[in-house]
């Protein structure tokens, strides 16, 4: 059997790490490999993780090797293959930017410390939490010792939501469509850009006025959306995302599953189903 | 996805930014050479902006090791 892939997943507790722990221990993200989850929580929420975690083994997943619950960064990144820094600090009334960016540092600063100091060589990072470019960015300024492109943000929920949009006007299913692509900062200047798409292979047009005035418009405020529908932030779709994110950095982007530029697979893997 | 600019499409290096990429034996690769519209360029500009301006809001807070 296969060595356990260790995984550790921040903010645990939150709605998108209910959504994503389950996928990933059925084998969504890393494929038919077995997986040891190492959860961090702050104090007042580890019992929320317990919880979960609890729910994980009723789930019986025959991928899933060991669920711990940490409240020490150090600890949680023991050993850490793959990091899922989805817990942050989110943006309250009153609060300025600056406030903001200063309450994250606080949180991705250690936790950039603690994967240098703690994690495995191989470690690959990627930040959701929000504002996660600038995480990201101060997540791996602390931690010298890791190559600074293992430390990544999440625009793949912003390049899903384009994907849907691109499918709904052209009256396709999106595993037709390849190339989307998404440029700059996770936040409403974001540039969703399909002029690189292609439908079944082929290049396909978009007028430009229906771009400028619906598509990157509907694709950059999409989070407001779907608060102002469910009075909650997106939680499942950005779980898919994340898995999504992992999944093709480490078995590699497959070819014609709707959203990748091209299949090659790390040695003896195979692309993912649908390739 | 994003990831530390290496200096690709004029995006300076290090700031995390959204590109085109491949995941290629395990790594992330950004896709060089695509052209890109006017306004891909200009939405791209300001959005780099905004990310360079959180960057600096850190480093003024004394919160990137020195």
């Amino acid at each position: 059997m296969t060595a356990p892939t260790t995984v550790t997943v921040t903010g645990a507790a939150g709605q998108i790490g209910y959504a994503l722990l389950f996928r990933i221990a059925s084998g969504a993200m890393l494929g038919d490999n077995p997986v040891r989850l190492r959860l961090l929580e702050i104090p007042q929420a580890v019992g929320a993780a317990e919880g979960t975690a609890m729910e994980l083994a009723d789930a019986a997943f025959p991928l899933l090797d060991s669920v711990d619950v940490f409240d020490d960064a150090d600890a949680a990144f023991e050993g850490a293959e793959v990091a899922l820094l989805v817990g942050a600090r989110p943006r309250t009334a009153g609060m300025e930017r600056s406030d903001l960016l200063a309450a994250n540092a606080g949180i991705f600063g250690p936790q950039g410390r603690a994967i240098n100091d703690h994690a495995a060589d191989g470690i690959r990072v990627l930040v959701v939490g929000n504002p996660a470019n600038t995480n990201a960015l101060i997540a791996a300024a602390h931690a010298p010792d890791v190559p600074a492109e293992r430390f990544t943000a999440m625009t793949r929920l912003d390049h899903n939501r384009g994907l849907a949009q691109l499918a709904a006007k052209l009256d396709v299913g999106v595993g037709r469509l390849r190339r989307m692509t998404v440029w700059g900062n996770h936040s409403t200047t974001q540039v969703p850009d399909p002029s690189h798409v292609l439908l079944d292979g082929e290049p396909v047009g978009f007028d430009a006025a229906w771009l400028a005035e619906h598509f990157v418009p509907t694709v950059a405020n999409r989070g407001a959306a779907i608060i102002a529908a469910r009075g909650a932030s997106s939680a499942a779709s950005a779980a898919s995302a994340a898995i999504d994110h992992v999944r093709d950095w480490v078995l590699g982007t497959p070819e014609g599953t709707g959203s990748r530029w091209r299949c090659r697979a790390v040695a003896n893997t195979p692309c993912p189903r649908g390739s | 996805m994003a990831l530390p600019s290496r200096g690709e499409y004029a995006v300076p290096a290090g700031l995390v930014s959204s590109f085109p990429a491949v995941s290629v034996d395990g790594a992330w690769r950004v896709v060089e050479g695509l052209e890109s519209s006017d306004a891909v360029r200009s939405g791209l500009a300001a959005s780099v902006a905004e990310l360079a301006a959180e960057r600096d809001a850190v480093r003024a807070l004394r919160l990137l090791p020195q």
